[in-house]
C-alpha cells in the first residue's frame, strides 16, 4: 500500500548523510512490512538501497550478511564444503510464509529488526552465533550478539536511528552440526516453534539449543557438556518459566512450552548420534 | 444423436483456461475507464461505538479528493435488504445502513466512502479524517449474545435474538426419547469461516446523465439478483434504469452472491460526480468486509432402541448471525435443519433454531450454507452413537440408512428425497479405501509410535433448486452458437460444461459454442449462481434451448434441402439428409431468406420442481503424531452420486476444491474474535491458516450415480457436496484415532495440533487415573 504520510524519500549514499536522526524517519530496506499498513508516525523514508551494500561476502572468517540481504539471495548462497551448516540457511528461509514479492524484496536485516517471535532470520542469526553490527546515529559502530538483539515482542536494542548493518555468521558455527524442528498450522505458515541446535564437529561435548517463536525472543541454552535429556528439560525450566511462553492464535503457552521441550529433546537425541546429513524440519 | 467428443459425459478440457493461463482473464480490478476514479472505505476500528465524525469538511478539501460521503450525505437510500425469510416466522429486520449513522455495531463497519483522483488520495482522506468515539460494550459469541444480562449488540433493538424457530414434533420426540434404551448427545462447534477467493470484491460504478442510468461492473455470483436488491430497495430507482456487468470471477463460494454497501456507494458517488469510481477490497479489507459463514454451537441427541434403530433426533442450535441481518442470513440455519436427518430413516424429529446477533461480521451464505452444518451434526452424532453402542460406525449406519425402495422418502423435517442408494456408495468407498486392511496399517502405524484413525461420512445435502433459470441459443453468421444465460461462472467450468450441452443437439465443438454471462442488459433475467443450481437447473434450460434450436435449424434445412425434417440429421456443423451426403452448413442456414431472428434463436426456461439431493460417502484416514498433535490425511476416498456426470474433470475439480475447503475448515481455519474488545485477530492470512497444497491429500474421486428424477438432466448439483461430506469424515477419522488411543470421545473443529495435543494429554492423565 501507498504510506500516505511520507512527504520525503532520501537516497544517501552513505548512511553517514544521516547524521540528524528526528521522529518521523525510518529506514527503507525491502519494504515489505513498511508498506504492508499506514506508518502514521513516519513522514521519511531512507532508502538504504543507494548504499549498495553486498549482499553476502563469505571469508575465512565466516559469512557477512548485509542488512538488505534478500531472502532470495540468501537462499541461493552456497558455502565451502567445510560449511556444513550452510543448509540451515535455506531451512530457514522456508520458514518463511513468503509470497513471490517478499521472498524476492524482503530482507535478512527487515526481518531481524521487525523482531516478531516467529521471524526465522532471528532464529537463523541466534542459532548461528551471529554478531550483529550497528550503526548508531551518533557514535562509534557497536555489536551485539544476534540471540541478545531481540529483547521482546516487536521490541530490540536498536537505539533511535540506529541502523543493522551487518550480520556476522562465524565460519565456527557455520562448520558445525546442526538440527532444526518446526511447527506451523499449515505446513507454509507462520512459525508456532522453531527450534535449532547446534553442535561443534570439533568437540563432543558442546550444545547448544536455540529456542524460538514459542517465546517472545529468542532464548539458548548453552551446555558445556552434552546434556541428558533430563538436563535439558531442566535446563528448560530454568531459563523459561512456565507463563514466559508466547500466547497468539498459533499456539497457546502451555502448547509452546511442550513443542519446546519435544522439538528439543528430538534436537538433543539427534545431535547426539554420530553425524549424518541433517533432517528436514517436521510440521506439527 | 450423441457426439462422442463433447458431449455430455465427455472429460472435456475447460475451455476457459487458456485466457487464464495466458493472463488475459479480465477481472474487476483489471478496469479502467477513463476518467476513473478511486474510492476507499472508513471502517469501525471499535466492535460496538457510537461516534460522531468531526471533520469530514476538511477531508473533502484534501488534494484530489471529490467526494466524501457520511450517513448524512447518502440519508435518501434505503437499507440493504434482507430477503430471506423463515416460514411461520416475522422477523423484526433490523437497519442495514449503507453507512453506519452514529452507531458502529462491529469491526469493519462502514462509516464513510471517500472518493478521490488516485487511490492514495482516497486513502489519505481516510486516515485523515477524525472522529469522537464512546466506545461500547460488545459481545462477539453466538452463545454469549443470548445469556442473560449479555451487552447490547445494538441501541434500540429488543433484545439480541433475531428469531427463535423450531422444526418437528416436539411432543412425539419427548415420548420417543423417554422410551429409548439408548440416548447419545454431542456438543459441537461449527466455527466461523472467511471465504478468502483470490479475487476479492470489487466494484467500478458508472453514470450515464443521458439516459439516468448507473452501470455497475462488479465481482458477483449473479448480476440481476444484485441490481434488483440494490436499485428498488436501496437506491429507489427502477431496475431498467441500472446494467450490472460481472466480468471474470475468481471464486464466490456464496459470499458473492448478494449487494454489499460498497456497490451502492460506487453507484451514488458515479452519480454524483458524473465520473466512474472503482473500489477493490485488499485481503483485509475482506476479512473486515464481507459477510463470513458457518458460527453454530449445537447440542445434538440421537435416541436409539435396543437394535440400535434410530428412533428419534432432538437438536438444539444457536446460529451467530453478526451484527446486521444479511441478505440471505436468517434462512441458513433453518435450511441446516430441514437436512438434519441426513441419509437415515429416523421416524421423528426436533429442531429448535434460535438466531443472535453479536458485534462481529454479519455471516451469510458460504459453500453449502447450512447443509454443511447439518451433515457436520448428523454423522458425527451418529458415530459418537457407534462409540457408546459398540457397533462399528458403518454396520450402524447400514442399519438404519433409509432403503432405496423407501424412494422417494420424506423425512421428519418434511424434506423429501427423490433418490439415493447410500449403502451402495458407502460399500463402494469403503473397497475403494481399503476399510477391511485399516487393522493392519493401524498396527503398523502403531508400531510405529503414531495414532491411526479412519472415518467415513455418508452425507446428503438439498440443492439445484434455485431458479427458474432461461437459457437463449442463437445461430450466429458464422455457423457457431451464443448461449446467453444468467447464471454466472467464477470459477467452475460453465462455458465448457454448457458447450457441451449444446454440443448434444447441435454437435458443435466447444470452441464454436460462445456462453455469455454477466451482462444484465443482454441477458433479460438470471438467477445467478448458488445452490450448485447452475447445472440442474441452468443446464436444463441450455439443453431445452439446443434441442429447440435444432430443431429450427432442421425445419430451415427442410426447406433448403427440400426434405423432410425427420429425414434429418444434424452433425459436425451442418444439418444433412441422413444416409446421404446432400447437406447445408450451419453458416449457410443462417443466410437463408427464411432465416429471421425469431428462427435463429431458441429459448427454454427450466423451472425446478425441487431441489436435487445429491449423496455420498467421504472416507478419511489419518495419522495423528501424539506428541505434537499434528495430523496427516494418508488417504482420502470420496465416492458421490451426483445422479449424471456432464463432466468428470469439472466433477472432480468441484469435489477436490470443496473437499479442500472442508478440509482446512476441519484442521486449521479459525475466525477468533476477542472477546472482550470484539477484534478480529484473524484478520489475514498470517493468523487465518488457510489450507495451501501441501495440506491436501490426493483424492480418489468415483461416483456411484442414481439418476434424478426431478429434472431432464438427471443430474444432481454438485459444487457444495465436497465442502459437506468432508468435514465430518476427517473429524470421524480424528475421533476414531482419539477414541482408539486415549478413550477421547469427542474434538472440535478446527482440530489443530494444539487441540489434539491438548486431548491427548488429558485421555493420558485419566488413563493414569
Amino acid at each position: 500500500m501507498n504510506l500516505n504520510s511520507v512527504v520525503e524519500v532520501k537516497r544517501p549514499a552513505s548512511a553517514d548523510e544521516i547524521r540528524q536522526w528526528r521522529d518521523g524517519y525510518a529506514w527503507l530496506a525491502g519494504g515489505t512490512w513498511l508498506f504492508s499498513e499506514p506508518q502514521d508516525a513516519t513522514d521519511t523514508l531512507i532508502d538504504l538501497d543507494q548504499l549498495h551494500w553486498p549482499a553476502l561476502e563469505a571469508s575465512s572468517a565466516g559469512l557477512d550478511i548485509a542488512a538488505t540481504c534478500r531472502i532470495a539471495e540468501l537462499y541461493r548462497f552456497e558455502g565451502p564444503a567445510e560449511w556444513i551448516a550452510t543448509p540451515l540457511l535455506r531451512e530457514c528461509c522456508n520458514c518463511f510464509l513468503a509470497s513471490f514479492k517478499i521472498w524476492n524484496a524482503a530482507t535478512v536485516g527487515g526481518n531481524i529488526c521487525m523482531s516478531l517471535p516467529a521471524g526465522p532470520m532471528i532464529s537463523l542469526a541466534a542459532a548461528l552465533e551471529a554478531t550483529l553490527t550497528l550503526w548508531p546515529r551518533d557514535a562509534a559502530p557497536r555489536e551485539v550478539p544476534a540471540v541478545d538483539f531481540v529483547t521482546g515482542n516487536h521490541t530490540n536494542v536498536l537505539q533511535r536511528g540506529e541502523l543493522l548493518r551487518n550480520i556476522h555468521l562465524p565460519a565456527r558455527a557455520l562448520s558445525g552440526r546442526f538440527a532444526l524442528r518446526r511447527a506451523s498450522l499449515t505446513q507454509l505458515g507462520r512459525s508456532a516453534a522453531l527450534l535449532i541446535g547446534t553442535r561443534s564437529v570439533h568437540s563432543d561435548d558442546d550444545l547448544l539449543i536455540t529456542i524460538t517463536a514459542t517465546t517472545p525472543r529468542p532464548l539458548q541454552l548453552r551446555f558445556d557438556r552434552f546434556p541428558s535429556a533430563n538436563d535439558l528439560r531442566q535446563a528448560i525450566d530454568a531459563r523459561i518459566p512456565a507463563d514466559s511462553y508466547f500466547d497468539d492464535v498459533h499456539g497457546t503457552p502451555a502448547y509452546k512450552r511442550h513443542l519446546t521441550y519435544y522439538f528439543a529433546e528430538q534436537i538433543r537425541a539427534e545431535l547426539a548420534r554420530p553425524a549424518k546429513p541433517a533432517q528436514p524440519g517436521v510440521r506439527a | 444423436m450423441r457426439p462422442a467428443k463433447f458431449g455430455f459425459g465427455q472429460p472435456v478440457r475447460r475451455k476457459e483456461d487458456e485466457a487464464f493461463l495466458r493472463g488475459s482473464g479480465r477481472y474487476v480490478a483489471d478496469f479502467a475507464p477513463q476518467g476513473l476514479c478511486h474510492a476507499a472505505v472508513l471502517r469501525s476500528p471499535h466492535a460496538h461505538a457510537r461516534f460522531r465524525i468531526e471533520n469530514a469538511a476538511a477531508a473533502r478539501g484534501m488534494p484530489g479528493v471529490r467526494l466524501v460521503l457520511t450517513a448524512a450525505d447518502v440519508a435518501e437510500l434505503g437499507f440493504l435488504p434482507c430477503t430471506a425469510s423463515v416460514p411461520d416466522q416475522t422477523i423484526a429486520v433490523p437497519p442495514y445502513p449503507i453507512v453506519a449513522n452514529g452507531e458502529a455495531l462491529h469491526v469493519g463497519d462502514c462509516l464513510a466512502f471517500v472518493v478521490a483522483d488516485t487511490l492514495f488520495q482516497a486513502q489519505d482522506a481516510v486516515e485523515a479524517i477524525a472522529l469522537d468515539w464512546e466506545a461500547l460494550p460488545c459481545v462477539v459469541d453466538g452463545r454469549a449474545a443470548l445469556a442473560e444480562g449479555a451487552p447490547r449488540v445494538a441501541t434500540g433493538r429488543a433484545g439480541n435474538l433475531a428469531y427463535e424457530t423450531s422444526i418437528g414434533d416436539a411432543q412425539a420426540t419427548r415420548s420417543a426419547f423417554a422410551a429409548a434404551r439408548h440416548r447419545v448427545s454431542l456438543n459441537l462447534v461449527n466455527q466461523r469461516l472467511v471465504a478468502n477467493y483470490l479475487d476479492t470484491r470489487g466494484v467500478i460504478g458508472e453514470y450515464d446523465p443521458a439516459r439516468d442510468r448507473i452501470t455497475l461492473t462488479l465481482s458477483s455470483q449473479g448480476g440481476h439478483a444484485v441490481r434488483d436488491m440494490l436499485c428498488e430497495p436501496v437506491l429507489k430507482i427502477p431496475a431498467e434504469r441500472m446494467r450490472v456487468i460481472t466480468p471474470d470471477v475468481g471464486g464466490g463460494f456464496g459470499t458473492k452472491l448478494f449487494p454489499y454497501r460498497e456497490y451502492a456507494l460506487a453507484a451514488v458517488a458515479a452519480k454524483r460526480l458524473r465520473r466512474p469510481v472503482k473500489w477493490v477490497a485488499g485481503r483485509t479489507e475482506h476479512f473486515l468486509g464481507d459477510a463470513h459463514g458457518r458460527d453454530n454451537f449445537t447440542l445434538a441427541e440421537l435416541a436409539l432402541d435396543e437394535e440400535a434403530r434410530f428412533l428419534a433426533l432432538r437438536v438444539d442450535t444457536i446460529a451467530n448471525l453478526g451484527a446486521y441481518l444479511s441478505c440471505y442470513a436468517p434462512l441458513i440455519p433453518y435450511l441446516g435443519a430441514g437436512m438434519l436427518p441426513g441419509v437415515y430413516d429416523i421416524p421423528v424429529c426436533h429442531v429448535r433454531v434460535r438466531a443472535a446477533y453479536t458485534n462481529t461480521l454479519p455471516v451469510d451464505a458460504y459453500r453449502g450454507a447450512g447443509r454443511p452444518e447439518a451433515a457436520y451434526v448428523i454423522e458425527r452424532l451418529v458415530d459418537a452413537a457407534a462409540r457408546d453402542l459398540g457397533i462399528a460406525p458403518d454396520r450402524l449406519r447400514k442399519r438404519n440408512f433409509i432403503r432405496p425402495r423407501a424412494m422417494p422418502y420424506r423425512t421428519a423435517t418434511g424434506k423429501r428425497y427423490d433418490s439415493g442408494e447410500f449403502s451402495a456408495h458407502m460399500a463402494q468407498a469403503q473397497a475403494s479405501a481399503d476399510w477391511k486392511g485399516f487393522n493392519k496399517r493401524l498396527a503398523r502405524a502403531k508400531k510405529a509410535g503414531r495414532l491411526r484413525g479412519i472415518g467415513l461420512a455418508t452425507y446428503i445435502e438439498a440443492c439445484g433448486g434455485n431458479g427458474p433459470e432461461n437459457a437463449k441459443l442463437r445461430l450466429e453468421a458464422d455457423g457457431g452458437v451464443e448461449l446467453l444465460i444468467g447464471t454466472q461462472s467464477t470459477g467452475q467450468g460453465h462455458h465448457t460444461a454448457y458447450a457441451q450441452l449444446v454440443a448434444d443437439h447441435l454437435d458443435l465443438p466447444p470452441e464454436r459454442v460462445r456462453v455469455v454471462q454477466g451482462d444484465t442488459d443482454l441477458i433479460a433475467t438470471g438467477g445467478g449462481t448458488g445452490g450448485s443450481s447452475s447445472i440442474p437447473c441452468g443446464g436444463a434450460s441450455v439443453a431445452g434451448a439446443a434441442r429447440k434450436l435444432a430443431a429450427n435449424l432442421k425445419t430451415l434445412a427442410a426447406d433448403a434441402l427440400e426434405a423432410s425434417p425427420a429425414d434429418l440429421e444434424i452433425a459436425g456443423g451442418e444439418v444433412r439428409i441422413a444416409g446421404t451426403d446432400r447437406s447445408i452448413a450451419f453458416a449457410a442456414i443462417a443466410k437463408l431468406p427464411g432465416a429471421d431472428a425469431e428462427r435463429l434463436t431458441a429459448q427454454d426456461v427450466f423451472v425446478p420442481p425441487q431441489e436435487t439431493f445429491p449423496n455420498g460417502t467421504h472416507v478419511a484416514e489419518v495419522e495423528i503424531d501424539p506428541d505434537t498433535g499434528a495430523v496427516d490425511i494418508i488417504s482420502y476416498v470420496v465416492v458421490d452420486d451426483f445422479g449424471m456426470t456432464l463432466n468428470p474433470l469439472l466433477l472432480a475439480g468441484q469435489v477436490h476444491g470443496g473437499s479442500a475447503q472442508g478440509i482446512g475448515q476441519a484442521l486449521m481455519e479459525r475466525t477468533v474474535y476477542d472477546a472482550e474488545s470484539g477484534q478480529l485477530i484473524t484478520a489475514s492470512l498470517m493468523d487465518y491458516a488457510l489450507p495451501r497444497a501441501a495440506d491436501v491429500p490426493a483424492f480418489r474421486f468415483e461416483t456411484r450415480n442414481v439418476r434424478c428424477r426431478t429434472n431432464p438432466l438427471g443430474v444432481k448439483g454438485a459444487g457444495e457436496a465436497g465442502a459437506i461430506g468432508s468435514c465430518p469424515a476427517v473429524m470421524n477419522a480424528i475421533a476414531d484415532a482419539l477414541w482408539r488411543a486415549f478413550r477421547i470421545r469427542h474434538i472440535d473443529m478446527p482440530a489443530t495440533p494444539e487441540r489434539i495435543w491438548a486431548a491427548i494429554e488429558e485421555g493420558r492423565r485419566v488413563h493414569t487415573l
